[in-house]
């Protein structure tokens, strides 16, 4: 197992009259290659769980265990640990600091005190999984850069430790089309590399497309970890807590209540397609 | 009564002389009681457009008129901020206070108006984006989503004649950009209020009254949704998607199966297909 954190809970502002519980008594496991989409109304702990799972936020209680040591045990050790993850924040360019890509790229390797020749190799490597060619970028400044090319060099910063764990925040929001599926498809295409993603979202179409397994978190609390098809079974559930079935689940439902035979639950278009075209049988012509 | 564009560009101006044509002449007029959704690509000017049309930015050349004022004129700069209220599409750029409620006083406060009222408008902001519960927070320790609600919250309490939203649902769930939606419908409603709406989520301009399609500065399309969206090669050039129900009833059309073509919404595709059950 990559990860597992037990019972976590965490708290902002523990002891103060302002304290707010983010996240209470989550459980969830992380293994090898997985594809993980974390699902949840505005506000209810994604970002915070997100940061907990990157051992960036010590939990108030319970364990987060990488491999099989609790990584806040021995806090010397830590640093060592945290890079079995790899966050790209919400909002990453507001992590984007140096004056040019390659620097920003190098700054966390610098600082685990690799040599130029091994940073200059991750680098390269970092930027072409996110689809951005090294010689053409690597001067630039991160503040030029489109909001795709800004998401895409804060993840290259991530990649460039070798994360086995990769967990992206909402990292398509105000993305245009093409950004979109252009950098899930770079996520996707790590993922078949062996990378277990956790994948932020509040688009699930897109989780719909991706994900192979679903964990939705409301105030706080898992209530549901599954497939993304067991979870979007359950469209009153998810309107409940603020969330929803993918365009092709709504119109297969509809579909069914006026009559036509076809299978429950598609999840994407070509499913529904495959679907509707099955009961040709039914359909006047 | 109307915002109006009259062959208005705009450049940013960056250090060693270099300039991004941001806005190419633009000559557009939006009027009370509309809705416009504008979509376009990352980097196509939509959010430089944003700020034309409340006068935080002045065109390089053209004009800009609020309601016959000129933006360019200093005195009108007050007028304008009042007249146009825009949403960021950052909402960080926005928030100043440090309590929830405070921060969506700010604009009613700056119009002057009498302190029930400011109280009224606060509480039913707050409402309406689902926040009365956090207002005493800071905004500072909130989610994302609930800082960008509050930034809408903030610009709905000024109940300005025009309202400009620069992808305001982009950190929301979809209950809660629902609800943003149905208050900007009940507020066209209510009142002749002339809306412009910027989004990446397609699905979300399918009942404007018209649809502008931005690329490198330039509004390449203007109609109504209908028109706009189910032009694929409109759409593909603009590096933009058909909505799923579209994409749904392209496919059946071309396996054989008669339904039209023109379709935009879940509602039409269950219709049409109920209408050959
Ligand atoms: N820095 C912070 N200080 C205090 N409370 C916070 C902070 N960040 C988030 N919260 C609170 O924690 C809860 C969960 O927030 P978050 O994990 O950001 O949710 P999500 O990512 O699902 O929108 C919310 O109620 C939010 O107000
Ligand atoms: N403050 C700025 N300084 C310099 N260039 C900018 C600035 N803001 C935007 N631009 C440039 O202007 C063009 C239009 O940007 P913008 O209006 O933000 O587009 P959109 O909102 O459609 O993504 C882009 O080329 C962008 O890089
Ligand atoms: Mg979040
Ligand atoms: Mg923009």
């Amino acid at each position: 197992m990559l990860i597992e954190i037990e019972d976590v809970s965490y708290t902002y502002l523990a002891g103060s009259e302002a304290a707010n519980s983010a996240v209470s008594n989550a459980s969830l496991t992380i293994d090898r290659g997985e594809f993980i989409a974390l699902i949840g109304p505005t506000g209810s702990g994604k970002s915070t769980l997100a940061q907990v799972l990157a051992g960036l936020l010590k939990p108030s209680f319970g364990k987060v265990i990488y491999e099989g040591s609790d990584i806040w045990e021995e806090p010397k050790l830590l640093a060592k640990r945290r890079s079995l993850t790899g966050l790209v924040f919400q909002e990453p360019e507001k992590q984007l600091f140096e004056m040019t890509v390659e620097e920003d790229i190098a700054f966390w390797p610098k600082n685990l005190g690799l040599g130029p020749k091994e940073i200059t190799t991750r680098a390269m490597s970092a930027l072409s999984a996110v689809g951005l060619d090294y010689e053409q970028y690597k001067d630039r400044s991160p503040f030029t850069l489109s909001g795709g090319e800004m998401r895409r060099v804060a993840i290259a910063g991530i990649l460039v430790m070798n994360p086995k764990v990769l967990i992206v925040d909402e990292p398509t929001v105000g993305l245009d089309h093409r950004g979109r599926t252009g950098l899930m498809d770079k996520i996707q295409k790590l993922n078949q590399g062996g990378t277990a993603i956790v994948f932020v979202s509040h688009d699930m179409d897109t989780v719909a497309e991706y994900a192979q397994r679903v964990v939705l978190i409301n105030e706080g609390s898992i209530i549901q970890d599954s497939s993304p098809r067991e979870v979007f079974r359950n469209k009153e559930m998810l309107n409940k807590v603020g969330l929803d079935v993918p365009v092709a689940t709504e119109i297969g439902a509809r579909l069914r209540e006026v009559g036509y035979h076809i299978a429950p639950g598609p999840i994407s278009v070509s499913e529904l397609e495959t679907g509707i075209l099955a009961t040709r049988g039914e359909i006047k012509r | 009564m109307s915002i109006n564009l009259s062959a208005a560009s705009f450049s940013y101006l960056l250090p060693k002389g270099r300039v991004i044509k941001a806005i190419q002449p633009t000559t557009l007029s939006i009027q009370p009681g509309e809705f416009v959704a504008v979509i376009g690509a990352n980097g196509s000017g939509k959010s430089t457009l944003a700020k034309l049309l409340n006068g935080l930015l002045l065109p390089t050349n053209g004009e800009v008129l609020i309601d016959g004022h000129n933006t360019k004129d200093a005195d009108n700069k007050v007028f304008a901020r009042r007249r146009v209220g825009l949403v960021f599409q950052n909402p960080d750029n926005q928030l100043t206070a440090t309590i929830v409620e405070d921060d969506v006083a700010f604009g009613p406060e700056n119009l002057g108006l009498p302190p029930e009222e400011i109280r009224a408008r606060v509480d039913r902001a707050l409402k309406t984006v689902g926040m009365t519960e956090h207002k005493d927070e800071d905004p500072h320790n909130l989610s994302a989503g609930q800082r960008q609600k509050i930034a809408v919250a903030g610009i709905l309490a000024m109940e300005p004649k025009y309202l400009v939203m620069d992808e305001p649902t982009s950190m929301l769930d979809p209950v809660g950009r629902r609800a943003i939606l149905e208050t900007l419908s009940e507020l066209r409603q209510k009142s002749s209020i002339g809306i412009v709406y910027i989004t990446h989520i397609i699905e979300e301009t399918v009942e404007a009254d018209r649809i502008l399609v931005m690329t490198e500065g330039k509004i390449i399309a203007n109609g109504p949704p209908r028109e706009i969206l189910t032009d694929e090669s409109l759409m593909e050039s603009a590096s933009l998607y058909m909505t799923r129900p579209t994409d749904l009833a392209r496919r059946l059309a071309k396996q054989g199966i008669p339904v039209s073509k023109d379709i935009i919404t879940v509602e039409e595709v269950v219709k049409e297909l109920c209408s050959l059950k």
